[in-house]
């Protein structure tokens, strides 16, 4: 797996990637495109600060993988802070050596939900 | 005493004379509620909010790897619009209070910012499940917080406040806590108050011209409460939302780009590239300024509306408009359902009547200057939601009063009295186009074991000295009158003891007295 611009990953046939969100503070309130364009989510579990799940590449190179993920905030009157944090950590089973990539979504109280768009390209 | 039932119907009575006023009137309004008919279209001054939005949500992305990317997506603006549009249409009132709190908690009912009900200044007959913790008094940077009653001053800690008072990062790692931790849950519910007399005071039962300055003390505890979003009791409702009507709008994310992509493949392009070229600038702006973002912003939105959201355009996004109506409804009923939790919790009140000098007793006779002994309140508080499928509130106290040592020249049972009452507030769905409204039933029983010596006991706003039980009813509607802005209070009073009925116009058993000014007024 490697990174490409704008939320782009150039990608192996049936490379298997793992996702895991997780927020700075709960609750944990996120939505996935199910099931993501061109493949289907697994081994998905959820507590109440991140959530992770897998999806196996396309074998055909050109193919792809495209899915939105979609935050919210549920953030407590008088809390600390006004904006929940989500992080997003990519990273390849298959090929375990290639670093993981980390993207974020920040949600100011009252300005959600916000959406990412991801795709993932067989070479 | 009146032992026999009297009734007084009264037309035009202020909704003030409730015999069990409980502060403000339980209204739940969650900040992430979708206004009904937000029609706010780009072009409109309304876009000062947009942008206000936007670079918001720039300055929150900005540090996070990756965040910027969110401004590459159409979905973006779609939803600042509806935002903004959203805050626009929601009642000044309900907007100024979202901006204080924007959440489940903004709304909690079972506050109580005063003395406790039962300490000689509060004007409460039942007191609130819930004291202002954490959450209502972040924003206070004191580890006390004080409020003025009359001549009285009440100032109230809890830990959190306290933490947050001296080491900031630790209020921090406290609060984070809390969800997981029950000792810091628990902690975060309990607060201490203390009351002191500024000024002098009196009642039909005791005056004092010099009144010691400590007043009384309460202890609050919540033995059970649940108004946190961020509570784990919740988990399956955020999971059930997420993996619904969020999914939902995530599904119409792709869908949209794509549409947006296939149907208008040029000017999708060329916007896209506007945007790369703005957040390139931005990126290379030292010292970037809020009006720089803005300024940013404010093309960008300009580029959008003109390119992809014309009135053609506007058609390839009801699918998600329409995701994201269904996900705001679904969240604030989470939102709904969490604020009107039910919370019981336990109350421990001293008052102090050192310096309390009786008048003439009733009961027994004893020499000027003697004093009354202390006073001891336990009482246990219920405060839940909607009740019976349409969001009516109970809020219920028990408690007893006792002396906390004997009168060496008093004749005193331990026990001064036992009370239960409890308020029911019933909403009611708008009529012939008028507004909400709300139906309050409270009662309230109480058998007075002991005259009051010292504290008065006051109900419904009346004194009471004589002993035996006593026992209150009240219903209160303040009917609105179609759209005209006018209301009509509607009471119904009930008691055995005449002299609780606060009405001038009572008749043997039963009385009506009416009062429609308020409606010739306005004519």
């Amino acid at each position: 797996m490697k990174a490409l611009l704008h939320n782009m990953f150039q990608v192996t046939p049936r490379e298997v990637i793992r996702l895991v969100t997780e927020i700075d503070n709960p609750p944990f309130v996120a939505g996935y495109t199910t099931p993501p364009h061109g493949s289907t989510w697994a081994k998905e579990r959820r507590t109440n600060t991140s959530d992770t799940r897998e999806f196996t590449c396309p074998n055909t190179s050109g193919q792809q993988v495209t899915f939105a993920v979609s935050c919210a905030e549920a953030i407590p009157s008088g809390a600390p802070y006004s904006t929940a944090v989500y992080t997003l950590t990519f990273s390849s089973i298959t090929n375990p050596q290639d670093s993981p990539v980390k993207s974020g979504i920040a949600v100011p109280q009252g300005l959600g939900p916000n959406s990412q768009t991801y795709t993932f390209i067989v070479q | 005493m009146q032992s026999s039932i009297v009734f007084v119907l009264l037309f035009g009575a202020t909704i003030a004379s409730s015999c069990l006023s409980q502060g403000t009137t339980p209204v739940s309004t969650p900040a992430h509620g979708e206004a009904s008919g937000s029609t706010l279209q780009p072009g409109q001054t309304e876009n000062t909010a947009i942008v206000a939005n936007l670079v918001t949500l720039y300055k929150a992305n900005e540090n996070v790897p990756g965040g910027l990317e969110i401004f590459q997506h159409p979905v973006t603006y779609v939803t600042q619009i509806r935002n903004a549009a959203n805050k626009a249409a929601q009642p000044a009132a309900t907007a100024a209070n979202n901006a204080s709190v924007a959440n489940a908690v903004q709304n909690r009912t079972d506050q109580q910012t005063t003395a406790p009900a039962g300490t000689p200044s509060s004007s409460s007959t039942t007191s609130k499940g819930s004291v202002p913790s954490l959450l209502s008094f972040a924003v206070e940077s004191g580890a006390l917080t004080q409020s003025v009653n009359g001549t009285t001053t009440t100032v109230q800690a809890n830990v959190p406040n306290v933490i947050k008072a001296i080491n900031g990062t630790k209020f921090m790692s406290f609060y984070r806590s809390e969800p997981s931790s029950p000792l810091a849950h628990t902690l975060s519910t309990t607060s201490i108050s203390a009351s002191f007399n500024t000024g002098s005071s009196s009642s039909s039962t005791s005056t004092s011209t010099s009144p010691s300055p400590f007043n009384s003390a309460t202890v609050h505890l919540d033995l059970r409460n649940h108004r946190d979003p961020r509570d784990l009791k919740w988990f399956n409702e955020w999971n059930n939302l997420s993996n619904n009507q969020l999914q939902a709008v995530a599904n119409n994310v792709p869908n949209y780009e794509q549409t947006l992509q296939q149907q208008m493949p040029a000017e999708y392009a060329q916007w896209t590239t506007e945007v790369q070229s703005e957040l390139t600038k931005l990126a290379a702006t030292k010292s970037l300024t809020d009006g720089d973002i803005s300024a940013a912003m404010t093309a960008i939105l300009s580029d959008f509306e003109t390119q992809l959201y014309s009135a053609t355009a506007q058609g390839y996004v009801a699918d998600y408009n329409k995701a994201l109506q269904v996900y705001a409804a679904a969240d604030a009923a989470v939102l709904d359902k969490i604020s009107t939790s039910f919370v019981f919790s336990f109350e421990y009140t001293f008052v102090n009547q050192a310096s309390v000098s009786l008048p003439k007793s009733t009961t027994q006779t004893y020499s000027i200057g003697t004093t009354a002994p202390d006073l001891s309140t336990f009482n246990l508080i219920f405060a839940g939601g909607d009740l019976f499928g349409i969001k009516a509130t109970l809020t219920a106290n028990a408690s007893t009063t006792v002396f906390t040592a004997p009168s060496a020249q008093l004749h005193l049972a331990p026990v001064r009295d036992y009370k239960i009452s409890g308020e029911l507030d019933l909403p009611v769905p708008p009529i012939a186009g008028s507004k909400k409204s709300t139906i309050d039933i409270s009662g309230l029983f109480q058998d007075l074991i002991q005259e009051p010596l010292g504290q008065a006991v006051t109900v419904n706003g009346v004194s009471v000295s004589t002993r035996g039980n006593i026992w209150l009813g009240q219903g209160k509607w303040e009917i609105p009158i179609g759209s005209t802005g006018i209301t009509i209070p509607f009471s119904v009073t009930g008691s055995n003891r005449t002299d609780l009925i606060k009405e001038s116009d009572v008749r043997g058993t039963f009385g009506i007295s009416y009062n429609l000014d308020s409606l010739f007024a306005k004519q």
